[in-house]
């Protein structure tokens, strides 16, 4: 009796807490020692009046509580915890799907005995002891069963575990069943969708949805915003003056799918898209961490942009990438490929941090190509995906197997740049020379100056040179004392920092880094708790068993991880590939969760639509090129970016796509339009990565000296694709424009908008660059007066013409700033950088730079509407 | 439509009458920007940063937030428990973590670690310290401690948000967010929420100065953490402010027809931005050139001409605040011991002792402390209980369960001291305060009604809190 009133005020104290689930299960307890209510009422009646109230309720829920509920109650934490191995599976000889297999037990015999919780081994291997954590479920497979569960199953056996005849067997939910993602998907048919507003099927999808929402389309974007809209989005550079008066003469029906015919035509389109995928690969030209010592990946980077180029199909695309060295007769461009993986943390010299990239690549596997959050499973089953931690390490194993080799390549074909490094190192050597003659000056002085004690100090190697007469001492020799004798030279020091790192550089420049799978495999384990100076149990290779099963002969390996991600059971690669490039034309996926596709991610806006253009492109053998044709071709994609009224509130994120939006372009984007409207833009393809200026301190108190170039000729007008990202420092105008850290997979931008771009886009040295190229192209092409060169500035900036308050606002800023500039002719001068020309010239020059500096720094310029 | 005579208005003014030119109306940029808080719905729509009413008498008018990343421990800083050098090296009684979380200790029954530290009383309130911060000594008095703040987060990044932002998940708009947008700023020439970092910064950084689904101009604006904290300040040479004023001008009046086309309020947010930068580049370099700083203050905070440091954030927060900066987030990096702490630990205070008390003296001396709320703490504080290293080299776990933050000045009650831990300082005994306390507390101090500061997105009024929050009893005067 005192027993039990115990165990209601032991409830009671629990009613506060969060555990009503293991209060009702101690009622239960109760309940079940006494076995008499009446009893238990009696105790309560004792009780205080407040805590009757309480008591009162909750017996009342121990009554209910006295039968297990077998379907609620105990099916489901069978169903979480144990089936998906000891179902159909049988591990151990064990099933407890079933209650004939539960009754035999497994290998080890018996599981439960019935009416006795204490006595049954299955209870001992869910709760552990006080010293040693639960062996079921392994810590790899799930989660442990929670005190409640506990208690439930406890319940459940002292109640003689009762079966109901109902079920035969506890059927596993089919994942694949369960969540969209996980299905697998064919061509829906279309919807109808009206003549007027649909070019393409496309539009039959997304019509059908705005039209059951009652929401009408918008109107298609005018010509020369939807050129500009095309060519920014494909090329990542404007449309010249040019390009749209052609495209303006040309009234032909079809006008605007030949603008496409030619951009898609351009080797500009694979350096935009290259720079999508690289965000995902995690690209960077350095290996991040302390050093942050230079990578040579620019290959990789080359080969990714040569393969949009070709419209190398989307499955070769990715198994050169996953696998390219694993091809038969692999070619030394499907070597550079695999460089997809030489974006990890870490060094494979040393294992741990060896296996902390694998883990990178893991994670950046399951983010890219199936937007799957698999990097949860490392440490811990996932919480909401059907990925155990098992699962994880079978995918590493994957993974596992390589060894990370830097292979030479041939550069012939880059000899301009091999020269920009040459040049460098030369300058430094012939510095680091000049204080090697000036330290052999003062070498007798220095020597001299040596007490004993010093000496001693000398490593033996530099006593043994000082011994031998200056004509017997080799080069080598003489150079190691020579930089002993000026060790104490602070600028010494730091040019021979800058010296090795040039060096280093310059070595490594003709080299790549690839994957190279090794002839024995490595053996993988679980890490528990992910803690790799932790393995558990050895795993090998195999799919998640949440996504279709690929048939191998023998061990699976990486190549055929990287078939089975294109195989057309595939559930996954084919629509978050698709996803993304939707995402990139509309600022939000048609899922919005681009790189999560798991249970937890929202379903999709338009899944037929998905659906529809993820089968189009594995039926049409991959082709991403088609792809992109069809969503630029689409009226949805063409459609005005104005916001609308009716839509405020009914769809402010524009999920519907019943209008286009406008997208704050990318870092590189901005810049490189800037270079091309100023007409300084340098169109090479391809190379060595280039250093544009940037202020000294972004190099300060780096561990690798490498120096920053701050070039200023040809170099630096490249595009920003190829500016050199150093992990640790990156560029700060990058950083501002939200480029991202390459520390993990990026798979969508952000877009801030701050007063610290408003500042850059001013005053940064590049733009000032960019609008004085600007106004001299403006005062050179455009004819003499002000009203055509500011008709041929506008278009050239934002690709159109002014309206009139445009050109008026620009005409009275032209006439207010010339009166300015020539009534002191010394701040035109400044402005132009040049002192000889007229006070005329100087000052209408320095006039137009006002207004390319205006044009480059309207929302509009760096905006695709 | 002709723009006003260049040299008489203020591109601000310039753009309010031309955006009334245009017949925008102030309705509807704020339905453009689906503005929900009644407040927003006036002047203050033009101009997102202008100041706003609060809604009842505030004590404090800025916040100073010096956020601890890593989580410091409260154990050898603040919390003073005897007992655990009394029981160190025993096991924790079960009793103590039936239903604990930490990260990564993985024992049943973890050890208990002990503080090497000196704790004494200091002050009239006879506050315990620990001796590892000798200059926050002086300013004992005036903090208001709360010993047992309680978050569920065990990982650095979420826990930061949830801090931050009330939700685990990036996305939603920060605590200086959520207090530009209830209160504008005081300053006319600087962002109104800034953020600086010292050390490394951390992976949700953007996340927690992200202003959500706030306008953009709510988003904090991060000064570097190298070399100089702006960039970008000067005009191109030859181009004089009057010059100057006149581009962005017409920058804006073309913006603004653009707005008038698109109605989209990206470009709102981008008119307010440029206005400020043409403000800045003649405020911003008055406030980061410490030229017109004694040299007594720079020693008092231990500054170090043209080095970046936490001292010089401190020092920058506090120029900030003189100039009408509503929210200075000074973050500072690596309190996070899961090893080595004994020997890591003592150089970190040291980098933080002696400025943020001179802050405070400063700020007080100075008379702005009435009216600055300082807050110090990190995103969860430190395990009771000693993190095994394989080399011996202990640390301590992250610890959700009770954690110290302190508060001063801005109307926090100086000496208060809210909440009691148990004799290992694992679970508070008395008063357990919730993250969502803070943040409703914080903006209590400010004039701002937690359950009042919304916003309507997607249909639903959003908080800061969401349902949660009760300002802390017993931290205000």
């Amino acid at each position: 009796m005192d027993r039990g009133a115990f165990f209601i005020q032991g409830s009671l104290v629990l009613i506060d807490s969060r555990f009503s689930r293991v209060m009702l299960v101690e009622l239960y307890v109760t309940a079940s020692v006494m076995n008499n209510n009446s009893k238990i009422i009696r105790t309560i009646l004792r009780l205080s009046s407040c805590q009757l109230l309480l008591a009162l309720a909750y017996s009342t829920a121990a009554a209910v509580a006295d039968e297990v509920d077998f379907t609620t109650q105990v099916q489901p934490l069978l169903t979480n915890h144990c089936l998906r191995c000891h179902g159909p599976d049988e591990k151990g000889g064990l099933r407890l799907d079933t209650q004939q297999g539960l009754l035999k037990g497994g290998f080890s015999g018996p599981v439960i005995v019935a009416n006795s919780a204490t006595e049954s081994p299955l209870i001992e291997l869910v709760v552990g002891d006080s010293t040693e954590p639960p062996l079921m479920p392994p810590p790899d497979e799930g989660d442990p069963l929670s005190p409640a569960e506990v208690e439930t199953l406890r319940n459940w056996i002292n109640a003689g575990a009762p079966w109901p005849s109902t079920i035969a067997q506890i059927e596993l939910p089919d994942l694949r069943q369960q969540h969209w993602a996980f299905q697998e998907f064919s061509r829906p048919d279309l919807p109808d969708a009206s003549a007027t507003h649909s070019h393409n099927e496309i539009d039959h999808f997304v019509l059908a949805r705005l039209s059951a929402e009652n929401i009408a389309p918008s109107p298609s974007a005018d010509r020369v915003t939807l050129l500009r809209r095309a060519t920014l989005d494909l090329l990542g550079t404007p449309p010249s003056p040019n390009d749209i008066g052609r495209y303006l003469q040309d009234t032909s029906p079809d006008a605007y799918e030949r603008a496409l015919d030619r951009l898609f035509a351009s080797p500009h389109f694979g350096e935009r898209w290259a720079r999508h995928w690289l965000d995902g690969a995690c690209y960077a030209d350095s290996e991040g961490f302390e050093t942050d010592h230079f990578r040579s990946v620019w290959r990789y980077r080359d080969w990714v942009i040569a393969a949009l180029n070709q419209d190398l199909g989307f499955d070769h695309f990715v198994i050169e990438q996953v696998a390219g060295d694993m091809l038969p007769n692999a070619t030394l461009s499907q070597k550079i490929a695999t460089g997809f993986y030489r974006h990890n943390r870490g060094n494979s010299a040393h294992e741990p941090s060896r296996l902390q990239g694998v883990i990178d690549r893991v994670n950046v596997t399951g983010t890219v190509f199936m937007a799957l959050t698999i990097g949860c499973a490392q440490c811990h089953s996932h919480k909401f995906d059907p990925i155990s931690q098992r699962e994880f390490y079978q995918v590493f194993a994957f993974f596992n197997n390589s060894v990370d080799p830097q292979i030479e390549v041939d550069i012939s074909e880059y000899e301009v740049d091999r020269n920009r490094f040459e040049a460098k190192f030369l300058q430094l050597q012939a510095q680091y020379q000049a204080y090697h003659r000036q330290f052999e000056s003062e070498y007798e002085q220095w020597l001299a100056a040596l007490t004993d004690e010093d000496l001693a100090q000398l490593p033996e190697e530099i006593r043994q040179t000082i011994e031998l007469p200056l004509q017997e001492r080799s080069p080598e020799q003489q150079m190691k004392l020579l930089d002993k004798v000026g060790r104490n030279n602070k600028q010494f020091f730091l040019l021979k920092q800058n010296l090795n790192a040039v060096a280093a550089h310059r070595e490594k420049i003709a080299t790549a880094l690839v994957l190279e799978e090794r002839e024995t495999p490595r053996t993988t384990n679980v890490f528990v708790r992910g803690v790799i100076s932790n393995p558990g149990p050895e795993v090998q290779p195999a799919f998640p068993r949440a996504l279709p099963a690929f048939p191998t002969e023998g061990q699976p390996n990486r190549l055929n991880f990287a078939q089975w991600l294109v195989s057309p059971t595939h559930p996954l690669t084919a629509r978050v590939t698709v996803n993304r490039i939707w995402q990139q034309y509309f600022g939000l996926g048609l899922v919005e969760t681009e790189n999560d596709f798991g249970v937890q991610s929202p379903p999709p806006t338009h899944p037929l639509l998905l659906n529809f253009l993820a089968a189009q492109l594995r039926g049409e053998g991959w082709q991403i090129k088609r792809l992109h044709r069809r969503i630029v071709s689409s009226a949805t994609y063409r459609q005005s970016s104005h916001l609308r009224e009716d839509l405020v509130a009914v769809d402010p994120r524009n999920r519907l796509l019943a209008r286009q939006r406008r997208l704050r372009l990318e870092a590189e984007v901005i810049r490189d339009q800037a270079l091309a409207v100023s007409g300084t833009l340098n169109r090479r393809i391809g190379g060595l990565t280039v250093f544009p200026y940037q202020t000294q301190d972004v190099m300060d108190g780096r561990a690798d000296k490498s120096p920053w170039l701050n070039e200023t000729g040809a170099s630096s007008l490249r595009r920003g694709i190829y500016m050199h990202f150093w992990r640790l420092t990156p560029h700060p105008y990058m950083k501002l424009f939200d480029v991202p850290t390459a520390a993990e997979p990026c798979t969508r931008r952000k877009r801030s908008n701050t007063p610290m771009q408003a500042l850059a886009l001013l005053n940064h040295s590049w733009f000032q660059q960019f609008s004085r190229a600007f106004a001299q192209r403006i005062v050179a092409e455009a004819g003499p007066t002000i009203e055509r060169r500011i008709h041929f500035a506008m278009l050239t900036a934002v690709g159109r013409p002014p309206s009139p308050l445009e050109q008026q606002t620009l005409a009275t800023l032209y006439d207010n700033i010339y009166q300015s500039m020539r009534h002191d002719i010394s701040r035109a001068q400044m402005l132009t950088g040049d002192e000889d020309a007229s006070a005329e010239n100087c000052s209408e020059l320095a006039t137009w730079i006002t207004i390319a500096r205006t044009l480059l720094n309207l929302d509009e310029f760096i905006t695709r509407e | 439509m002709t723009p006003d005579s260049p040299n008489s208005c203020s591109p601000s003014v310039s753009r309010r009458q031309f955006l009334e030119e245009c017949g925008i109306g102030l309705g509807s940029i704020a339905l453009a920007s689906q503005v929900g808080h009644d407040a927003q719905a006036t002047e203050a729509s033009i101009n997102p940063m202008a100041p706003k009413l609060a809604h009842f008498a505030a004590r404090a008018k800025h916040v100073i937030y010096l956020f601890m990343m890593g989580g410091p421990s409260q154990l050898d800083l603040f919390d003073y428990k005897p007992a655990l050098n009394k029981y160190h090296d025993h096991p924790i009684p079960m009793s103590y973590i039936e239903g604990a979380r930490f990260e990564q200790i993985r024992e049943k029954q973890p050890k208990i670690l002990g503080s090497p530290y000196k704790f004494k009383q200091y002050g009239e309130t006879g506050t315990f310290l620990s001796d590892r911060l000798p200059f926050m000594q002086d300013v004992v008095d005036e903090l208001a401690f709360v010993r047992t703040i309680r978050t569920y987060e065990t990982v650095h990044p979420l826990a930061q948000l949830f801090l931050l932002t009330g939700l685990k998940t990036a996305g939603r708009p920060s605590l200086g967010s959520w207090v530009t947008y209830g209160l504008g700023s005081e300053s006319e020439d600087l962002p109104g929420f800034v953020s600086l970092v010292h050390g490394a910064v951390p992976q949700a950084h953007d996340g927690l100065i992200s202003n959500g689904f706030l306008s953009s101009s709510y988003h904090g604006v991060a000064l570097r953490n190298q070399g100089t904290p702006i960039l970008n300040l000067q005009r191109p040479a030859g181009i004089n402010a009057a010059d100057e004023q006149q581009i962005i001008q017409a920058i804006n009046t073309l913006n603004a027809a653009r707005f008038k086309r698109s109605q989209d309020p990206e470009i709102s947010a981008r008119m307010a931005a440029y206005e400020l930068a043409f403000k800045m580049q003649s405020s911003a370099p008055d406030l980061i050139d410490l030229e017109d700083e004694t040299q007594t203050t720079l020693d008092s905070y231990g500054v170090e001409p043209g080095k970046a440091s936490f001292a010089r954030d401190c020092l920058l927060a506090r120029r900030m605040v003189e100039r009408g900066v509503r929210f200075v987030q000074l973050s500072m990096g690596d309190w996070d011991h899961h090893g080595s702490i004994f020997r890591d630990l003592p150089p970190l205070c040291q980098q933080m002792d002696q400025p943020v008390a001179a802050l405070l003296k400063d700020l007080k001396q100075r008379g702005l402390l009435e009216d600055t709320l300082v807050v110090w703490g990190g995103e969860f504080g430190r395990t009771p209980v000693a993190q095994p290293q394989m080399n011996a080299a202990i640390g301590r776990d992250h610890h959700v369960h009770s954690f110290t933050m302190w508060f001063a000045g801005g109307g926090a009650k100086a000496g208060a001291n809210v909440g009691a831990t148990d004799e290992l300082g694992f679970h508070a005994v008395e008063n357990e305060v919730q993250v969502q306390d803070v943040q409703a507390t914080i903006l209590h101090l400010l004039g701002l009604d937690h359950e009042q500061l919304t916003y309507r997105f997607q249909g639903r009024d959003f908080r800061l809190t969401d349902v949660h929050g009760h300002v802390i009893d017993g931290i205000f005067s």
